[in-house]
């Protein structure tokens, strides 16, 4: 299953060139060709592939509420994971062990080190034990692998397990730490924050702003040395209330760019808020929608989280090859899968894409793969999946979708996953098609969802393999143009129908930016769609917790604070 | 319903010194005159605690920093019941499927008045909602169980008010970064010693300021400083058997980071350096001598974690109580013999040092809001007394002052300082020679010293297994250090079963975790004897199996 949140960053590369005095660098690589030497031999299943990846981190961030700090801190680390091969491409120790018990076996977790922050010595004694530990586990690993070959029936896709693709690529290109005004950003905040406070029912809110610099290392036996840096910052709000019935409402909204100059003016941000809030409200006195089934607008952002989670999940490469996966789209290679005016690619090389920067670039995968554009739909029929370097029936490479967090071992992920239409409509021009569509179909309204939380996508064969996209915002609309606020509603389905139910598309292109979760951890991920009509949605009810709301209003509502009597117990 | 409250809470008392107190009052008083839902009763007690940490953390190996993190950091805890002090919504596990915790979260870092109040206002009607259920539920087990033993659920004490005066209070507040160079010297050590596999060491300093406030007019501010170097090490030794140890070096003056600590560090890394050599046991019966940190451990295992926490929560489930809580089993024991019966044990909690060395667990009010007493727990072998809490039991209708607890869990009896006094010494030569002698009578030639036991787990026997052990030759004086073993049959009775004690006594500073395995840990000390002698225990070879040798050699050791 794959379990996407988003959040949006956005990041900016000031590179400089490579630098011989890299101590992390220099550590890795001698550790790397000691191993390796001394381990492809040393027992009789060869090691034939290894390598690290590094994660140098340093971040700060902080959060505020009704004009004060709640939180702030500071940190900077490094995080290590080792790969190891044992056997052979065809058939090594990370191939899938079949049973009803393996999901343990399965896991895409590793072993992590935290590295020693300056000395040489140091770092390579982290990175020795690591190696130690790796290779010992893998070496296991394998020889569970040739028994469980032996007792299980074979998978369709015959492939193997890595591909013949070499990366060699030596590239360093890090980033600069911005001097940025810290006072002025946490007064900024205090500011926004203070907004909220004049309302009652408001529950709980939050501005928060983060900077982050991450470069990874990446060296394997292959001969790639990579060094690639980003730096991103993030300012975000969140206000929360509950209606009485328990329903949790809130608003959310942030931005992210890659360097201090890009972030919003503070007018912009406090309109924003000052939209958030008055939807919030509306909210509050909606109708919780009874489930529901007919047409409807999935705005832009929302659909790109939607072509995110419904196609993109589904079109990774790992998830046609193991026979616990839906393999939604495994054979349907060269097939239409969706209307033909709908084209979609994934291009991680795209820094930004109308002038918005893309959370989901990175010049190389985390396994040393140079990025490149991928076409994975077109004019409606599957072309191509999302590949690592673990091979599928006619899809020996790797197009740089290797991807992970620290602590995981990389599977294929969507870097910038772009939705084009040659069907586009203005956005009013598609409000009056849907219009056509209600009265065509003879529902007494439409819905316009207009923003979602998130989502996920199952695609295991073991659930269903529905999806079912979180919606925050949405409107009724009646055929006579009125449009009504509801709650209460996901959007649920299953891919190849509600594929063949998109009848039109906006010519409004908007991007999501976020991080997604799945097997292989938490990555930074876009996506961009124009609206989309469909002829028909299906929506269910959202789970509510049974709490009411607060007893009593906040307790900066309302009260006098010029008389201390009325703040005692007893008079 | 009639209230108990006394006292009227001035919104004053508190404004121009703390606007966190100041906060804390002026919810308290909003919720006590206004938190109620239609036809269900008002809460009867409410308590505010806000526990401020400021903690640097640093982690280093091998000489060089890995990770720094310094940060502020705010949590509240609410206790809201439901009922009266005979019978309340407290006390009470539902499910202990899910963690028996109470309502607290991290809250804003400024003293800023309003974000203090919405936190504890939101804190509180959770707390009030949550003690709605309980008490319904409680009742209904009650009844359905026909309990009619009934010891209450918070005891009656008197009003205190406790404001630490700051000005008096040593709080080094050097800036993280300080710490660095002493913490690579002290990672450097490992260095020198090849046969140590890896050795990181995370160090803390926390200095804590926790604000208390109760609906029976209790109040008090507290400020501590508490400094953590725990060494995490893994030797493989000879046999290739893994051997995971820990060590804690804790004190409240950032001073005793000094020479004199980095010389223990280096001992320690010698004696874990020699325990490389080591043989796996296939059988012991014998005299033990447990030996400095696990002299102390001994004693906390086997008495002070055996008087502390209690009484138990009652559960729906009482059989799933004995997986998930660390029952005492000596309270059932007073005025019965418990130790050897020249063994004394006493409780100080006033004592903040004892020959030199700081004692990291004195208070001068309970996290419950009573001033603790000094307690006199075994004389003469005998057990005299046992910690005790607001919650009543059968032995005791008052606290003394033995509540302790932290944001994450609910407040239970813990051990302050505890001082363990023999009157059966010798110096350590002789000690050794009874030792050797009770040996002899046993037709052994060796007696089994144990200098460190494992980090306390849940297990089937009483004592943890050895960490750090050797088989003494009595004859040749040769040490042979032990591949993992684990204590067999070992009971209670040893506490009865010492036989000598050290002349030198030593201070041990530890971190005393709760009843639940998931549960935090508050500062303890103890002051016991060196060495202790055991007149038989048995040892066995442990399950664990040893580890395969690493491929390569380690890269700073291969030059």
């Amino acid at each position: 299953m794959g379990v996407i949140s988003w959040v949006i960053f956005l990041f900016n590369l000031n590179a400089f060139s490579s630098d011989n005095t890299d101590i992390l660098l220099r550590a890795m690589k001698t550790e790397l060709d000691v191993s390796y030497e001394r381990l492809r031999d040393a027992e009789k299943f060869p090691l034939y592939f290894m390598g690290y990846e590094v994660w140098d981190y340093s971040g700060w961030w902080v959060d505020s509420n009704l004009g004060g700090i709640t939180s702030e801190n500071k940190n900077n680390n490094r995080v290590m994971v080792c790969d190891m091969r044992i056997g052979s491409r065809e058939l090594d120790s990370t191939h899938e062990i079949k049973s009803d018990s393996s999901e343990d076996d399965n896991s895409k977790k590793t072993d992590i080190s935290f590295l020693a922050l300056n000395d040489y010595d140091a770092i390579r004694m982290d990175i020795w034990e690591l190696t130690d530990k790796t290779y010992k586990k893998a070496l296991n690993r394998y020889i569970k692998v040739l028994t469980n070959k032996q007792v299980s029936a074979e998978n369709d896709d015959k492939s193997g397990d890595f591909t013949l693709d070499k990366t060699t690529d030596v590239f360093y290109q890090k980033v600069t730490e911005e001097n940025i005004n810290e006072e002025g950003i946490k007064e900024l905040i205090k500011r926004m924050s203070l907004k909220f406070k004049k309302y009652d029912f408001i529950i709980n809110s939050s501005v928060n702003f983060s900077k982050d610099n991450v470069t990874r290392y990446i060296v394997n036996s292959d001969g790639a040395q990579i060094v690639e840096g980003r730096r991103k910052y993030q300012l975000s709000y969140y206000v929360y209330s509950k209606n009485d019935d328990g329903t949790d409402l809130s608003r959310f909204k942030r931005y992210d760019f890659s360097s201090i100059s890009d972030m919003p003016a503070e007018k912009d941000i406090s309109l924003d808020i000052d939209k958030s809030i008055s939807e919030l409200k509306e909210l509050l006195v909606a109708e919780n929608l009874e489930p529901y089934s007919g047409p409807a607008i999935l705005e832009n952002k929302a659909a790109a989280v939607f072509w995110h989670e419904i196609l993109g999940h589904r079109l990774e490469g790992h998830r046609q090859k193991s026979d616990k996966e839906g393999q939604t789209f495994a054979k349907k290679v060269g097939q239409k899968i969706m209307p033909e005016f709908l084209t979609v690619y994934d291009d991680p090389n795209l820094e930004s894409y109308g002038g918005i920067y893309l959370n989901g670039h990175y010049l190389y995968d985390d396994e040393g793969v140079r990025s490149r554009k991928t076409l994975l739909i077109d004019n409606g029929v599957l072309k191509n999946f999302l590949m690592q370097r673990s091979p599928l029936l006619n899809f020996n490479y790797s197009n740089a979708h290797g991807r992970r967090s620290s602590g995981y071992m990389s599977v294929a992920r969507q870097g910038n996953l772009i939705v084009s239409s040659s069907k586009t409509v203005s956005y009013d021009d598609l409000k009056k098609m849907l219009l056509d569509e209600i009265n065509k179909s003879k529902k007494p309204y439409g819905l316009i969802i207009s923003d979602i939380e998130g989502g996920f996508t199952i695609t295991r064969r073991n659930m269903p393999q529905s999806y079912t996209i979180l919606i925050k915002y949405a409107k009724k609309i009646y055929p006579d143009g009125r449009e009504e606020v509801v709650r209460g509603l996901n959007m649920i389905g299953t891919p190849v129908e509600t594929f063949s139910k998109i009848v039109a598309t906006g010519d409004d292109y908007d991007i999501f930016n976020g991080v997604c979760g799945a097997e292989s951890g938490w990555v930074d991920v876009s996506a961009v769609s124009p609206s989309l009509l469909f002829s028909s949605i299906e929506t269910e009810k959202v789970n509510k917790s049974n709490q009411k709301p607060p007893v009593l209003k906040p307790p900066y509502i309302g009260e006098d604070r010029t008389q201390d009597k009325e703040n005692t117990l007893f008079n | 319903m009639k209230f108990l409250f006394l006292l009227i809470f001035s919104s004053n008392l508190f404004s121009a010194e703390d606007v966190v107190l100041k906060a804390m009052n002026d919810e308290l008083v909003r919720t006590v005159n206004n938190l109620e839902i239609s036809n269900f009763p008002k809460p009867y007690f409410i308590a505010y605690q806000i526990t401020d940490s400021s903690v640097c953390s640093i982690s280093a190996s091998f000489g060089d920093i890995k990770e720094i993190d310094d940060r502020f950091i705010r949590y509240a805890k609410v206790d809201v019941r439901i009922g009266n002090n005979l019978f309340d919504s407290s006390n009470f596990i539902e499910d202990l499927n899910n963690r028996y915790e109470p309502s607290y979260s991290n809250i804003a870092v400024e003293d800023n008045y309003d974000l203090i109040r919405q936190s504890l206002w939101s804190l509180s009607d959770t707390a009030y909602k949550n003690a709605l259920d309980s008490y319904s539920r409680k009742e209904a087990y009650r009844k359905k169980k026909d309990i009619k033993e009934n010891y209450g659920d918070l005891t009656v004490e008197k009003s205190e008010h406790y404001i630490m005066d700051e000005s008096n209070t040593k709080v080094n507040m050097a800036k993280c970064d300080s710490y660095k160079l002493f913490l690579s010297s002290a990672s450097g050590i490992f260095k020198k010693y090849p046969f140590i596999k890896s050795s990181d060491i995370y160090f803390t300093r926390d200095i804590s300021t926790d604000r208390f406030i109760n609906s029976e007019n209790t109040y008090y501010k507290k400020i501590s400083t508490l400094i953590r170097m725990n060494i995490n090490t893994v030797v493989q030794d000879s046999e290739g058997y893994e051997k995971n140890s820990s060590k804690n070096f804790i004190f409240v003056d950032d001073r005793e980071m000094n020479i004199n600590l980095l010389d223990s560090i280096e001992d320690y890394a010698k004696e874990l350096s020699l325990s490389y050599n080591s043989k796996p046991l296939d059988y012991y019966i014998g005299p033990a001598v447990f030996e400095d940190d696990a002299a102390a451990e001994f004693f906390n295992t086997l008495f002070i974690r055996n008087i502390s926490f209690y009484p138990l929560p009652e559960t729906e489930n009482e059989n799933w109580l004995k997986y998930y809580y660390d029952i005492p089993v000596l309270v059932d024991r007073k005025d019965r013999k418990v130790a050897a019966g020249f063994i004394d044990i006493t409780d100080d909690p006033f004592i903040r040092e004892y020959n030199g060395k700081s004692l990291v667990g004195g208070y001068d009010i309970d996290d419950e809001g009573v001033v603790p007493s000094k307690l006199v727990l075994v004389k003469n072998g005998i057990l005299n007394d046992i910690y005790s809490s607001r919650r009543p039991s059968k032995f005791y209708k008052n606290s003394n002052g033995h509540s302790r607890g932290t944001y994450g869990m609910f407040n239970n009896t813990f051990p302050s300082n505890v001082f363990i006094k023999s009157g059966k010494t010798l110096d350590y030569k002789k000690f050794m020679k009874e030792a050797m002698g009770i040996a002899k009578d046993q037709k052994i030639d060796k007696i089994l010293v144990i200098k460190k036991l494992s980090s306390y787990s849940f297990s089937d026997e009483s004592l943890p297994p050895p960490s750090i052990a050797y088989l003494l030759d009595i004859k040749t004086g040769k040490k042979e250090y032990l591949s993992p073993s684990k204590f067999d049959g070992i009971s209670l009775r040893a506490l009865r079963d010492i036989t000598y004690t050290e002349d030198k006594e030593m201070v041990y500073n530890f971190l005393e975790r709760g009843p639940f395995y998931y549960n935090d840990a508050v500062p303890a000390s103890i002051v016991c004897p060196r060495s202790v002698l055991v007149s038989e225990v048995e040892l066995i070879k442990s399950d664990v199996k040893p580890e395969k040798k690493p491929y390569i050699s380690r890269p700073y050791f291969e030059r």
